[in-house]
């Protein structure tokens, strides 16, 4: 019968929970989400397509040519520690579920 | 009742009272358990031999992702078996703010179980309320490193992300929310008449078997054994940092439970000292991708017990051989004492009373029962299996 | 007359009170564990959606794997056509005693199903519901039998006296036998999830399980129906009845987060204890 304070006290109290798909929850300064990238600033150097440690940035230097498959991503930040000029970094988005694979890569 | 004769139903692969896939044989007589076979291998993932294919950078993400609740340690112990190989020291501030995470993680581990032992034995208000409760703990990792589960918080070399001033006063303020709520809870797992109809004197190991099976953790100080690696071999700071270390002598499930709860409480204490204790300075020292020669162990004291890595280098910028033994892999043969006698009504909260974690412990060797050949599961054999 | 079995007060409009008290059970439960919570229509969802999903019936399933459900439903709802609430539809001299005996024939049918689904777990889970019913129908026959003893008990008789405060044990019993009878915590020892997989109700898809979650449902709803009768003074229009079945409600939710499960022979030891303790009132009636 201990929990009989905690019952009487909930049925109070505002639900914990969130009508999640209807309000979204916020999510932190700092938040590990989908990339936001900015062609215009990127030198295309190559060195997050090093570091990242599941290979899903591509970059050819010639072509300037760079992609990111989010469907590989593990959310590391690692690119975003490495980039040079600060020109990728993860933003707040985590709603990444959709039918089509283009939405998977960042050009 | 022998074995061979008596009734025997599955606890797994596929099984609501484990999340993972597991295979347990009971044997039954009646409702009775007589015997249990433990069948470990069906989450099996080869990420040893993929650790050789790697490098350390690179190894670092991948061993993050070897268990979801225990995150953190695993990272520590590898980054600091790594670290030991280059014989590099990490800034001080960087070793307090490994100690917080692993410490917050430990937090929100053992609440998580809490919230599990309360379904197992149909207690679904503990369940929802500790999970509740856990969300403190969450929230402030995500605060703190950007991510719920996968908290990247640890590097080679040091950590990632700093704890800013405003952030240790909120977590300061989380941690004594967090003690009012687990006082309550050893109140209810101590008192609570339902709860210890079904947890007293239910899953005994005594302190000679434990010993016997090599239990480790929480599991082995609900025997009354202590063993505890930040007492015993201190990592990082934890010698500096008074705590204590919570042994418990009933034996049973309800002990396992108080060792747990008690501990969480310590955990809070370190927490806050960590805080106070923390200098300025720089986070993380930049380290060779080259690792020289040489072979090193390290352990450290995750949430479910000791967590065990060796890693050795032949001097490349991959390592030439990483073994773990994660606490489970230990924990998992004090099953078979617990269970023997028991009712089979008690069985899923007997064998949550571990804190079972099975995708870490598998391991695989296939056998040739014709020519008695053993063959190593690795990553290659295992992709050659996906379905395309 | 076919009105009143078939719409208002009787098979629809049990089966659709049934659904909504337990829609209501669900929100107020979640709410005390400081849930949301599913919406109160929820359950009418899920029982269509049950309702149309194909059935697959297991290859090792004896005879009757079909049958039972529908029997254990049936069985339930006349339980709840003899209840005389606030008018009586089809009561007779001595229906509560009739009342004991189909519940007793639903839960029956519903372990007989188990069995006939010839899985391991469905086995296990349908043991447990045999020996349960060992436990407590002595005490629910004791909390049914002493109100009819102390008036009489060859007529039809709507108790309007709150009979509670003369007979509290065998009050109690009532209450605790129900929570047995629909297996709402502490007791949902045969459909342990975590131990047995969902016990009975392991092999059951589509409609047939729809039957089974209906039949717990009418079930509940007919037992407090049944303790508003003998114990809280009966019901004279239909918003006392709503006002007294939901307090009823509300005492069984309190129930339902308040304990964790436990163990069969525990709870045979609780019943029969309670059994003794309800048999104070039973001599009461007959001796005083």
């Amino acid at each position: 019968m201990k929990m009989l304070t905690d019952i009487i006290r909930n049925i109070i109290r505002k639900p914990s929970t969130g009508k999640y798909p209807y309000k979204k929850e916020p999510v932190p300064e700092g938040f590990r989400g989908k990339h936001i990238y900015d062609k215009e600033k990127c030198i295309y150097c190559g060195l997050c397509a090093k570091a990242c440690p599941v290979h899903t940035i591509g970059v050819i230097k010639d072509k300037k040519f760079w992609q990111l498959d989010l469907s590989k991503c593990i959310f590391c930040g690692r690119c975003e520690d490495v980039c040079p000029t600060k020109c990728l970094r993860l933003g707040n988005d985590y709603e990444l579920a959709s039918h089509k694979k283009e939405d998977f890569v960042i050009r | 009742m022998s074995k061979e004769d008596s009734y025997s139903i599955p606890l797994g692969p596929q099984h609501p009272a484990l999340i993972e896939p597991e295979y347990l044989k009971v044997h039954l007589d009646g409702e009775t358990i007589i015997d249990v076979d433990i069948n470990i291998g069906f989450m099996h993932r080869g990420i040893e031999k993929a650790l050789q294919q790697r490098t350390y950078m690179h190894d670092r993400f991948l061993i993050e992702k070897i268990c979801g609740i225990c995150s953190s340690i695993h990272t520590l112990s590898y980054c600091g078996a790594v670290e030991k190989l280059a014989v590099i020291e990490i800034p001080e501030r960087a070793k307090y703010i490994r100690m917080i995470i692993a410490e917050l993680e430990r937090l929100h581990s053992h609440l998580l179980w809490v919230g599990i032992a309360g379904y197992e034995i149909g207690f679904d208000t503990v369940f929802q309320l500790a999970w509740r409760d856990r969300e403190i703990v969450m929230n402030m990792l995500e605060k703190m490193s950007g991510n719920r589960v996968s908290y990247s918080m640890n590097t080679i070399g040091g950590v990632r992300r700093d704890i800013s001033k405003d952030m240790a006063e909120e977590l300061r303020k989380a941690m004594d929310k967090i003690d009012a709520r687990l006082h309550h809870y050893i109140d209810v797992f101590v008192n609570d008449s339902t709860i210890t109809r079904r947890t007293r004197g239910t899953g005994i190991l005594t302190g000679k078997d434990a010993r016997r099976y090599c239990a480790v953790g929480p599991t082995a100080r609900g025997s009354g054994i202590s063993c505890d690696i930040r007492k015993d071999n201190p990592y990082l700071k934890y010698s500096t940092i008074d705590f204590n270390q919570i042994t418990h002598k009933t034996l049973d499930i309800e002990s396992r439970a108080v060792v747990r709860l008690k501990e969480l409480l310590e955990s809070t204490k370190i927490i806050r000292q960590c805080l106070h204790m923390m200098p300025e300075g720089s986070l993380s020292v930049k380290v060779p991708e080259i690792i020289p020669e040489g072979e090193v162990i390290y352990h450290a004291e995750a949430p479910r017990g000791e967590i065990f890595y060796y890693v050795r280098s032949d001097g490349t910028d991959k390592p030439y051989r990483v073994k773990i033994r994660t606490p489970t892999l230990a924990n998992i043969l004090s099953l078979k004492p617990m269970l023997k006698g028991q009712q089979l009504a008690d069985m899923p909260v007997i064998v949550a009373s571990i804190d079972p974690c099975f995708s870490c412990t598998d391991r695989v060797t296939l056998l040739d029962t014709k020519t008695g050949k053993t063959k190593n599961v690795d990553e290659t054999y295992l992709k050659s299996l996906k379905r395309r | 007359m076919i009105f009143d079995i078939l719409i208002y007060p009787g098979i629809l409009f049990i089966l659709a009170s049934a659904i909504l008290y337990s829609g209501i059970m669900r929100k107020l439960a979640a709410r005390m564990q400081n849930r949301i919570g599913p919406p109160i229509y929820q359950v009418f969802y899920d029982i269509a959606k049950l309702t149309g999903k194909q059935g697959i019936r297991p290859v090792q399933a004896k005879p009757g794997y079909t049958m039972f459900p529908a029997i254990a439903l049936a069985s339930a709802l006349t339980a709840g056509l003899l209840v005389p609430i606030y008018s009586t539809i089809i009561s007779f001299p001595g229906d509560y005693i009739v009342i004991i005996y189909f519940l007793l024939f639903s839960s029956a049918a519903m372990f007989l199903a188990g069995y006939a689904s010839a899985n391991n777990f469905a086995v296990v889970g349908a043991i447990r519901g045999i020996v349960l019913i060992l436990a407590y129908e002595l005490p629910f026959i004791i909390a049914v039998i002493v109100p009819m003893l102390a008036f009489s008990l060859n007529s039809i008789h709507i108790f309007d006296t709150w009979l509670i405060a003369y007979y509290p044990l065998a009050a109690i019993s009532m209450f605790l036998s129900i929570l047995a009878k629909v297996e709402i915590p502490p007791f949902h020892i045969p459909n342990a999830h975590q131990e047995i997989v969902g016990g009975y109700t392991a092999e059951f898809t589509g409609k047939r399980l729809a039957l089974i979650e209906l039949t717990t449902m009418v079930k509940t709803f007919v037992l407090i129906l049944l303790m508003i009768c003998l114990y809280l003074g009966g019901a004279q229009n239909i918003f006392v009845l709503a006002a007294k079945s939901l307090a009823v409600l509300l005492a069984l939710t309190v129930a339902r987060v308040l304990f964790a499960r436990l163990r069969i022979e525990q709870a045979l030891r609780f019943y029969w204890l309670f059994a003794l303790v309800a048999a104070i009132d039973l001599l009461r009636v007959i001796w005083i």
